[in-house]
């Protein structure tokens, strides 16, 4: 061997179904210092690890999860791929990992693989439980009946690990087949069960604790309660239980803003490092709070089995439109915020229903909104009952209503139109349940923490920061007898937003909004709720709400003297809010999922485009209902 | 429909007659005898396992109904009744 091929890394490749047990494999043979990135062009994960065994340099790399090498899913197509060699160096060797319970589906995979000519071993996985459960396996005769090495292993222990290890060390030496499996897909079946004849001994037994759980959680009554306790435990967590940490780190980037403003002279290097970069260091790291904890439950609920469980029960109400059981834990999570919702549509396998979840998770009222609901409608809604309803309780309940209806809608009709069909069923594999590993969990919330900051957060704070600039400059003229906040009123009014604001009247007066809406328009385009601040800086209001309140529902139009929020306007408002996409956030992660701009720039459109005309409507007919 | 299981169990005699899966009572098994859906499909069930002589057992169905799963080849998997109907099966007698 050239001194060359010894340098560079033995390339391994990770193959299998999902639910077999190959990312913990993965994890196990890597630790945690695996890459995670994306095949170009398209949105499949790619995984990759290096380690040294017996001395010698490899990179593992974790392949998409697959049920067959049939190129029908893009999954699978990325699988050939890799296989072939055409995404970067091709594979020296591959690992087969099965679950050594399902052997019987697992064979009919390995059939397919054993037709490629590189080494190839086969590692099964849960053996353990397949011993807990009865079966016996002889592997000896496994490994001469297929005439290449097998292995067994129980990945979160850790056992079997060493004697796979030297195994892997030397793919040169393993055994080749001199029998390839029949290529031919009507003899496959015929051929795993003669493999099977010789080398199940017993077969395992039904997993007793998984039969258990599921009549109490599959159960028509009891499942769909237990369905339904989970949800609002779930949403409850990541809407309610990370707004401490996520106030902690808004006050602590307040408080670094403001030692900037003592430490540094007033000045225009104070405000870009205190508003600019600061601001947009903070609008990125608030969303660490929510993000930890929705993909910490989410894949505790995965990797116990749960998950699969929550999609069978909701399967049917989401199919109704174009969607599957999966799309629900996303678009709930869209509830609290649309980043990690769309980050969890990482879940669902078929892409299209991916891609149309992705496209409607922003309409869904996420916690960004409440508090321009909650200025607007405690401004101008009456403080009255309905019944033993409050009326502004109803309003904000109408305002989350037409945005969860308008979400489904619109998946239904692009299922129907753009994005049409699925060319593959809805299948879902309902795996035992089992207890995940500490290690396993912390490598998975690491793995989207990690993708978050560094794909989207890099976003983020770069339009953050232009979004600084077009708000503060051109500067204003000092004038001393001003206060600051007058000064500050004066310089937002003559920014370049500000002035965009004023261009942009002619375009925004048919929904009833002025310029000082429209510059608070332009700003929340950074996050929805910055309009709020916006507003306060305009209306010289200071940050508190109730003054700000105070000072809307005073203001009056110079020329007309009708007040500026009158209800048409007010409504209209509202609307907007509840349908515009007005979040880089959301734009920088859908950039990041969806691996293009193509689908950002649809979704800001389209919801533009839904929210101008239903902002229309409503404007044209509140005013109508008033006049009358 | 239910009943097809059933009625087919007392004729002895004659190879029960295949029905869709998706027709399959709760807690009966069937065998396999073949896929018929266009390719992407029909390829995606015979890779999910559903190859001729497979034995199926119907586990549960949905709360409302739709989707079932079925245990095969070692494994659950669910499927909504629009595929399960594609795979036609012969209904094993129980016991």
């Amino acid at each position: 061997m050239s001194e060359v091929a010894l340098d560079s890394p033995l390339r391994l490749a990770l193959l299998g179904s999902p639910n077999s047990g190959k990312t913990t494999l993965f994890n196990a043979l890597t630790g945690l210092r695996a890459k995670v990135g994306n095949y170009s062009g398209v949105t499949v994960e790619r995984r990759e690890g290096e380690i040294v065994i017996e001395g010698r340099r490899a990179v593992v790399v974790d392949l998409p999860g697959t049920y067959s090498l049939h190129p029908t899913s893009p999954d699978e197509q990325i699988v050939n791929r890799v296989l072939d060699g055409e995404l970067g160096d091709a594979p020296e060797a591959l690992i087969i990992v099965a679950d050594a319970c399902s052997l019987e589906r697992s064979l009919l995979f390995v059939a397919q693989v054993l037709q490629r000519d590189i080494p190839i071993c086969l590692v099964l996985t849960m053996t353990d439980e397949l011993h807990a459960r009865g079966g016996v396996l002889d592997l000896p005769r496994l490994e001469r009946a297929l005439g290449v090495p097998v292995r067994g292993v129980v990945g979160h222990k850790g056992l079997g690990l060493g004697d796979l290890r030297r195994l892997l060390a030397r793919p040169e030496m393993w055994d080749r087949p001199h029998l390839r499996p029949p290529l031919a897909e009507s003899e496959r079946a015929p051929w795993v069960e003669s493999v099977l004849a010789s080398v199940l001994i017993r077969r395992a037994g039904p997993h007793r604790i998984t039969d258990a759980i599921d009549r109490v959680v599959l159960h028509p009554i009891a499942g769909t309660a237990l369905f339904a306790a989970i949800m609002v435990g779930f949403f409850q967590l990541i809407f309610a239980w990370a707004t401490p940490a996520m106030n902690l780190i808004d006050s602590a980037v307040g408080a670094a803003a403001a030692a900037v403003h003592v430490w540094l002279p007033p000045g225009l290097a104070a405000d870009f490092i205190a508003d600019g970069l600061i601001a947009g260091i903070g609008a990125v790291l608030i969303f660490l709070p929510q993000i930890v904890l929705l993909f910490f439950v989410l894949y505790l609920l995965e990797d116990l089995g749960y998950m699969a469980r929550a999609a069978f029960v909701i399967d049917r109400i989401m199919g109704r439109f174009g969607l599957e059981g999966r799309c629900f834990v996303s678009l709930l999570s869209s509830y609290a915020c649309a980043v990690p919702g769309i980050m969890a549509t990482r879940t669902i396998p078929s892409p299209r229903n991916r891609l149309v979840t992705m496209l409607v998770a922003p309409l869904m009222t996420c916690s960004a909104r409440l508090p321009v609901y909650t200025l607007l409608i405690g401004a101008f809604v009456p403080a009255t009952t309905v019944g033993f309803l409050g009326l502004q309780g109803l309003a904000l309940l109408g305002l989350y209503f037409l945005g969860a209806t308008t979400a489904l809608a619109v998946a239904a009709l692009l299922k129907h139109t753009l994005i049409r069909g699925d060319s593959l069923p809805f299948y879902m594999e309902l795996p035992p349940y089992r207890l995940p590993t500490v290690r396993l969990l912390a490598s998975q919330v690491w793995g989207a923490a990690s993708a978050f900051l560094r794909r989207a957060g890099t976003i983020i704070l770069a339009v953050s920061i232009v979004l600084w600039v077009l708000l503060t400059f051109p500067r204003a003229e000092q004038n001393s007898e001003w206060t600051v906040s007058q000064t500050k009123q004066f310089g937002l009014e003559h920014s370049f937003a500000g002035r965009a604001g004023h261009a942009l009247e002619p375009l925004i007066a048919p929904l009833g909004f002025d310029w000082k809406i429209g510059v608070g328009l332009l700003a929340s385009l950074a996050a929805r709720e910055v309009i709020v601040a916006t507003l306060a800086q305009i209306y010289v209001a200071g940050d508190s709400g109730t003054s700000l309140r105070q000072a809307i529902r005073a203001d009056r139009d110079p020329d007309t003297g009708r007040p500026v929020f009158g209800p048409a306007t007010v409504a209209s408002l509202l609307v907007f809010f509840v349908f515009a996409l007005q979040c880089m956030s959301t734009l920088a992660i859908l950039r990041r999922e969806s691996n293009s701009w193509r689908w950002p720039a649809f979704a800001f459109t389209y919801m533009l485009c839904l929210a101008y005309t239903a902002s229309f409507v409503t404007y044209r007919l509140v005013s109508a209902l008033t006049a009358a | 429909m239910r009943n097809a299981a059933a009625t087919s169990t007392p004729v002895e005699a004659l190879p029960p007659r295949a029905i869709p899966l998706a027709e399959l009572p709760v807690g009966a098994s069937g065998e396999v005898e073949g896929v018929f859906a266009v390719p992407p499909t029909g390829q995606r069930l015979r890779d999910l396992g559903f190859h001729p002589n497979t034995r199926v057992r119907v586990v549960r169905r949905a709360p409302l109904g739709d989707p079932i799963v079925f245990e095969l080849r070692g494994y659950r998997l669910c499927l909504r009744l629009k595929e399960a109907a594609s795979i036609r099966v012969r209904p094993l007698s129980s016991r």
